[in-house]
């Protein structure tokens, strides 16, 4: 009886050897996974014209109905996007997502991509509610592993 | 089960029951025998006993609303047999008013709580139900949400425009917004329950020691929302009445308003612990449907998963079950290497727990150049540290003294409550439904199904100790048979053609367009295929209707089932031995309540 | 039947059909399903598409079911492998040059392209060469813009054009690869029923331009409703975003009004409901509007309305747009709580006699008609009305029967109209004469001897068969309508026994109006009130100091420069309704914002009374609530509180409390409606009087 003791005793002290496999967040972060599907961005053109043509085919795929897209007409003087229409209004309710990235499956012109932030964290209900002003990357070109995502599901 | 093998069974009960039976030839589907509501208690003892050999496992009686036709409700029973590895489907059919028909609780216990449900959710009255009252709904509840005419209700999402204008609803609805006004407040027979609840409040002053206890919904070893009502004489539990129904989510009506690939995101939701189960549970039963068959390759990665799955969650109750018993290190070990698999899930899917991979029709992409070599240091590890969690447990006498000889359940009652999975090996019954119905080729892997002998808490133990190294067996086996090729159906009028396309083929982008949003449209007809998960029996019963949405999508969860045995369990227990006996049947309480 | 039904065989179902039927109906009939783009059951077929093909047993090649009738003994196939490969063949050819547009088209979602060629196309391309490019999209007229990429050319809209509106604005230019669908040059495609072709385009080659992206279907929510443009009760689909914003108006054919189609200007004139909206309630303080909480304002306007009523200087006039629970509120607060005789729903000057246009006519003789009549009708009068502006839709009507079935129509007005291309004779009368007209008209029908000049349409008239007359509300405004009445009664006598007469109201609810009694009728107790354009007179002179007005629409109809120097004079003046009117420069003591037919349940009776339902689309905009139930809050205020406290309990009071509304119950009434008592009712009234 007693030499189960000791045997279990031996495990535990074992681990003491052992490298930790915990981190310490949030001074550590582990790194995400290359598909990491949390906060949403959208994403610009090389000429830096918005990819979002305002199609609402995301919104139509999402099980939360939790996007909202309200289009309007590119004119030559103030062209967002390429063709005719873009999102006049892009917004995402973040509590009511549950980051399953079809919208990232369906959009037809790789404009919505899911990244890798998580930290999303807030005081009240109407923070919640991503704009095109949280949403829309500044610069066009992001970082490398969305264009490497892009690659991979064949977008252009 | 074949069509065919149905028609048998239905020719023999032609002789038996005459006029009374026929046949359901629905395209698509298993077929399934009809039964008039009068003979249903006859024909069930008949099926249980006589026909085919006898089916003597219960796994479910699910309803379905037929709105607009006489007669109304479908009641779908589920019948397996653990000897000849195969079940049966048969009907009966209610009609409004008042739709009613005899229990059949006293021929197949499991169905008491199946009954309940329908009960709660369809307003079915089941005749000669010992307890019939609702399960999953408050029973001040109105109305039936499972009924077709049941408005969805919840509440509108907010955006900017319209952020001002909703308010967050609250329950119960203030005086005068009732939305469900016009829906009579159900009439409850007096049940065991409110007995117990009034005779709680005499015993405590009765003076010999007998009261009534709460135990949960809030309590850290019931494993979520569970409330348990034990009555007690000192310490020993003489009666035990399970209250569910805390976390539930109408997981199936949300389901019939979302289309096939939307409602996959709410299975990942309803077991947390086994995700990839459910998702393969689901997809399975609509690629029946629809008739779809997912490419080699995504079939054997499918195996990978579930396996993966039932591993991660076995960790995840030996961990806390260890620690309910107060061996704390072996929770710390288990989840190390949990997230080892969870690693592997986000690697693939971008997520680690609600994945939404398996999806009809194959796997929502192939795995990432990483996933086999991190697949491969997790096979290497993880016999080692299975083998260290036995150290620690399996012949520690704390361990032993706390789980043998308790919670003990016989094969019989096992098999009659439609107790599944390890909790129904551990009582010697050697039914598992990968070996019994194979699906996703698993007839081919060479794998072990562990049983005990004594139905009891130890033994629960001992099988899922030894199903995780069976797991680890067919996970080799699978990556040896892992080829190149695609992942996903060649069926593009339901998997959406590659992206590369829609930027030049006018087809493919209508293609695209109408699956991603508005759904791939599944013909009428029934889906259903039993599965293993880590925790029993889980089958999806899909009714389809010629549209993109599932008309029905009934879940039939391990851990509902298995929960319903628990006041058997617990008879003549202390209570400290109920913290035990919960922690060995491995409920989720979100697959129980949905 | 006394037709002999024909029997033929489509996918082993055996059908029995009238002669005539063409097989794509006869198939709809046996639940089977064939795809079509040209084909429309309200156009002439032209099996344009190719789309419809069958395999018809004994026939070498396949057929079009579009254009192909039914046949005895025919055996029909839709969905052997020879169709299949023929319908992939025609989706693959439709799409070689459709561009690659789903996403941005306003027609994605609910595309017959899409969904044929989800259901029957192939779903890989072949063709591997350049598209063909137009610049898009036109706009070809004030409402449409038109993408020549995404035609696939079933004509339908061209067809419209030609058959249905008799607007001949479009036109198919060039042939084969170049065909285009366009305008003449220089012309606009402005016809008033050009929005139909959004409808009719079965891709989205025609678009609408005001309703341009206005959302997909899954964004977008439908409710049932009923246009409030004119008096016809054409029955529309409202679609909305939000639950908070009109996007759209779609027809929803209901045979009894529309017949299928809008006009224009009420498929497009939905903008007062989302903007320029009074949304909170505002009250006068110190020559200035100021908001103000819902019980402030309430108090003020009910302290107004109680001191001016004692005083019996308070005239009320409500508007014919709102529905019949709040016509009938208003008329209930004001006949039972303020004792007020002065009550109308118009303020332009109406003969006395011709105030009731149903009763006018009725008492000439006439027996009321619906809309429908006019399908079956042999010949069609209109007297003093311009249909294709007042009801377009009953204008399509009128050239449906005269084109189609060779109705006779008949045009009395002071000047040609645009039915009078259509018209075997038009009859003019000048300003003044109009009785005498009508009265020469009726002589030369009763006897060919008395035809002054006007023998021929004497003599068309005297023919046997149905016949109908179309008569304008504007007949009201002569001031010899008196006199008219005479002539009526003369014409009606002239036409003979069973002549259907259906009045053409102004707006969408006068008939409610009239039927609720919203005008001033001999009282027992009180005597006669003023007239609307008499209690505008009164204020002028002082005699009436408060107006309530629930609306703006029955002053639109007023001489301006009277109601501006009413408005001067009045002491006091409350306001209920959706927009604060652009030209009222004075302040209102209290302006109470009521909800427009988008945000709430009730009724509209249209104008030959058949009573129905719209639905509440989207919440009430700010803090607007239903007129009802702010009369309802003003009883209350004036310590008479009425018991009705639902829409449903106001209707079924109204309807026990109106003679033309016996009978009727809220939830029989649908989505398409009931006829109202009052024809019967007003038809035993004539009949009893004659």
């Amino acid at each position: 009886m007693f030499v189960e003791f000791v045997k279990g005793l031996g495990i535990t002290l074992r681990q003491v050897f052992r490298k930790p496999t915990t981190v310490n967040y949030p001074e550590e972060k582990r790194p995400p996974s290359a598909r990491a599907r949390w906060r949403h961005k959208l994403l610009r053109h090389e000429d830096g014209l918005e990819r979002c043509i305002g199609c609402s085919l995301c919104a139509g795929a999402c099980p939360a109905h939790c996007i909202n897209v309200v289009a309007a007409d590119n004119t030559d003087e103030d062209r967002k996007s390429p063709g005719e229409r873009y999102a006049a209004v892009y917004e995402i309710n973040m509590l009511r997502c549950i980051f399953c990235g079809y919208c990232e499956d369906a959009c037809p012109t790789g404009a919505i991509v899911l990244g890798p932030d998580y930290e999303l964290a807030d005081f009240d209900r109407a923070s919640f509610i991503y704009g095109k002003d949280r949403l829309l990357v500044p610069e066009p070109g992001e970082v490398a592993r969305v264009k490497k995502r892009l690659e991979e599901r064949e977008i252009g | 089960m074949e069509f065919e093998q149905t028609r048998r069974i239905f020719e023999k009960a032609r002789e038996r029951f005459g006029e009374d039976v026929s046949l359901s030839d629905r395209p698509n589907t298993e077929g399934s025998i009809v039964v008039e509501p009068s003979r249903i208690r006859d024909f069930t003892r008949w099926v249980r006993d006589e026909a085919d050999g006898g089916f003597d496992f219960f796994g479910e009686v699910c309803a379905t609303d037929f709105l607009g036709r006489s007669p109304r409700f479908d009641l779908t029973y589920t019948v397996y047999s653990t000897t000849a590895n195969r079940h049966l489907h048969y009907k009966t059919r209610v009609d409004d008013p008042d739709p009613q028909v005899d229990s059949v609780v006293d021929i197949y216990p499991g169905a008491g709580w199946h009954e309940r449900e329908i009960f709660d959710m369809f307003g079915v009255r089941f005749n000669g139900h010992p307890d019939l009252r609702r399960i999953l709904m408050p029973e001040h509840w109105r109305g039936h949400p499972l009924r077709k005419d049941y408005p969805l209700g919840g509440e509108e999402v907010q955006f900017s425009s319209n952020f001002a204008d909703i308010t967050p609803q609250t329950l119960p609805p203030a005086p005068g917004e009732d939305i469900f006004l016009g829906w009579d407040v159900l009439e409850t027979q007096p049940s065991s329950y409110t007995q117990l609840l009034e005779s709680g409040a005499e015993l405590e002053h009765d003076g010999e020691g007998r009261m009534v206890i709460n135990m949960g919904p809030q309590h850290p070893s019931t494993h979520g929302v569970l409330r348990l009502l034990l009555e007690l004489d000192g310490e020993n539990v003489v009666k035990a009445v399970p209250d569910i129904g805390f976390l539930h989510t109408g997981i199936e009506k949300t389901g019939e308003s979302l289309n096939y690939q939307q409602a996959l995101t709410l299975t990942d939701r309803m077991d947390y612990l086994s995700p990839m189960g459910n998702n393969l549970a689901f997809s399975l039963s609509v690629e029946k449907l629809i008739g779809l068959e997912p490419p080699e390759r995504a079939t054997v990665l499918r195996v990978i998963f579930a396996e993966l799955t039932r591993i991660q969650s076995h960790l995840v109750w030996l961990g806390t079950h260890a620690l309910d018993l107060g061996a704390m290190s072996a929770f710390f070990y288990c989840f190390r290497e949990r997230d080892q698999i969870l690693d592997m899930f986000e690697m693939v899917s971008g997520v680690r727990m609600m994945t939404s991979y398996i999806c009809p029709g194959g796997l929502r992409e192939d795995v990432t150049d990483d996933f086999v070599p991190a697949l491969e240091r997790f096979l290497k590890v993880f016999p080692d540290r299975l083998g260290e969690y036995e150290t620690l447990l399996t012949r520690n006498p704390i361990w032993l003294e706390r789980t043998q000889g308790v919670g003990k359940i016989s094969a019989e009652d096992a098999v009659a409550y439609g107790v599944s999975g390890a909790s129904l090996r551990g009582s010697g019954v050697r039914w598992d439904v990968r070996k019994a119905e194979p699906y996703c080729g698993y007839e081919t892997y060479d794998f072990e199904v562990p049983v005990g002998t004594n139905g009891d808490v130890y033994d629960r133990y001992l099988c899922r100790i030894e199903e995780m190294r069976q797991s680890h067996r067919i996970i080799r086996q699978a990556l040896s048979r892992l080829q190149p090729g695609p992942v996903q159906a060649e069926e593009r009028k339901v998997v959406p053609p590659p992206k590369s396309e829609i930027g030049q083929s006018m087809e493919s982008l209508i293609h695209h367009f109408l699956i991603t949003t508005i759904g791939f449209v599944a013909p009428p007809g029934e889906g259903h295929v039993p599965t293993e998960t880590g925790r029993g029996l889980l089958s999806f019963y899909i009714v389809g209707d010629g549209s993109p949405k599932p008309y029905r999508m009934r879940a039939r969860t391990p851990s509902f089932a298995n929960l319903q045995a628990l006041p058997r369990m617990l008879e003549g227990c202390l209570v400290a031995d109920a913290v035990a006996t919960i922690g060995s049947i491995d409920i989720v309480l979100g697959e129980i309540d949905r | 039947m006394s037709e002999e039904l024909v029997t033929l065989t489509i996918d082993g179902v055996t059908v029995r059909t009238a002669p005539g039927t063409l097989l794509v109906e006869a198939a709809a009939q046996a639940g089977i399903l064939i795809p079509v783009y040209c084909y429309h059951p309200k156009l002439a077929p032209v099996g344009a598409c190719r789309m419809c093909l069958v395999e018809v047993e004994g026939a070498p090649k396949l057929i079009a079911s579009c254009t192909t009738p039914v046949r005895e003994g025919m055996v029909v196939y839709t969905d052997n492998q020879r169709v299949k490969k023929a319908r992939e063949g025609i989706l693959e050819f439709l799409l070689v040059h459709h561009p690659l547009d789903c996403p941005v088209c306003d027609k994605g979602g609910e595309c017959p392209l899409q969904d044929f060629t989800y259901q029957f196309g192939p779903s890989r391309s072949r063709f591997r060469y350049p598209k063909r490019h137009w610049d898009k999209p036109l706009q070809i007229g004030p409402n449409i813009l038109l993408d020549r990429e995404r035609c696939i050319m079933c004509f339908r809209c061209v067809r419209f054009c030609e058959e249905i509106s008799h607007h001949r604005q479009l036109g198919v230019f060039r042939r084969g690869n170049n065909q285009e669908i366009g305008t003449f040059p220089g012309q606009p495609f402005d016809s008033r029923f050009a929005g139909n072709t959004i409808e009719l385009c079965p891709v989205g080659a025609l678009t609408g331009a005001p309703t341009r992206f206005f959302g997909r279907t899954w964004e977008v929510g439908h409710t049932p409703s009923v246009c409030t443009g004119c008096s016809t009760g054409c029955n529309i689909r409202v679609d909305t975003r939000h639950g908070s914003e009109v996007v759209r108006l779609w027809s929803r054919e209901n045979p009894a009004t529309d017949d299928g189609w809008l006009c224009d200007p009420g498929r497009f004139g939905y903008g007062f409901v989302n903007e320029g909206r009074l949304e909170e309630p505002l009250v006068e303080s110190g020559g200035q509007s100021v908001s103000a909480t819902w019980q402030q304002a309430i108090a003020r306007a009910g302290a107004v309305l109680e001191q001016h009523a004692k005083a019996g200087t308070l005239g009320i006039l409500a508007s014919p747009r709102m529905t019949s629970e709040e016509l009938f509120s208003v008329s209930k607060l004001a006949r039972t709580v303020l004792k007020v005789p002065h009550l109308d729903h118009t303020a332009r000057y109406v003969h006395p006699a011709a105030v009731d246009l149903r009763a006018f006519a009725a008492s000439a003789g006439f027996t009321p008609g619906t809309l429908r009549d006019i399908q079956d009708a042999r010949q069609i009068i209109t007297i003093g009305v311009d249909l294709s502006r007042e009801q377009p839709v009953t204008d399509l009507r009128v050239k449906k029967a005269v084109t189609q079935r060779g109705a006779h129509l008949v045009v009395v007005d002071a000047e040609e109209l645009e039915l009078s291309a259509f018209s075997r004779h038009t009859v003019l009368w000048q300003p003044g004469d109009e009785a005498a007209t009508v009265m020469s008209l009726a002589n030369a029908v009763a006897s060919p001897s008395e035809a002054n000049g006007m023998r021929a349409v004497g003599e068309l008239l005297r023919q046997e068969g149905p016949k109908v007359v179309l008569l304008g509300w504007r007949i009201g405004e002569s001031p010899d309508a008196g006199r008219i009445g005479e002539s009526l009664a003369a014409l009606a006598q002239a036409l003979g026994p069973g002549t259907r007469c259906v009045t053409i109201l102004r707006h969408c609810n006068s008939r409610g109006a009239l039927d609720l009694g919203i005008y001033p009728a001999e009282d027992p107790v009180s005597g006669r009130g003023m007239s609307g354009e008499e209690m505008l007179r009164a204020a002028c002179e002082g005699r009436i100091r408060a107006l309530w007005l629930v609306g703006e629409e029955p002053l639109q109809d007023a001489d301006p420069g009277l109601v501006r120097r009413a408005m001067d004079n009045l002491e006091a003046l409350v306001f209920q309704g959706w927009s604060l009117p652009s030209w009222l420069e004075r302040v209102p003591d209290a302006a109470l914002p009521s909800t427009t037919f988008a945000e709430m349940d009730g009724t509209f009776t249209n104008t030959h009374g058949r009573v129905q339902r719209i639905f509440r689309a989207i919440r009430p905009k700010g803090k607007s609530r239903p007129g009802w139930d702010i009369v309802n809050d003003l009883a209350q205020a004036l310590g008479h509180p009425f018991e009705s406290r639902t829409v449903e309990a106001v209707f079924e009071e109204m309807c026990a409390a109106t003679p033309a509304y016996r009978g009727l119950a809220w939830n029989a009434l649908g989505v398409a409606g009931r006829e109202s008592q009052a024809d019967s009712a007003a038809a035993a009234a004539a009949a009893a009087q004659g």
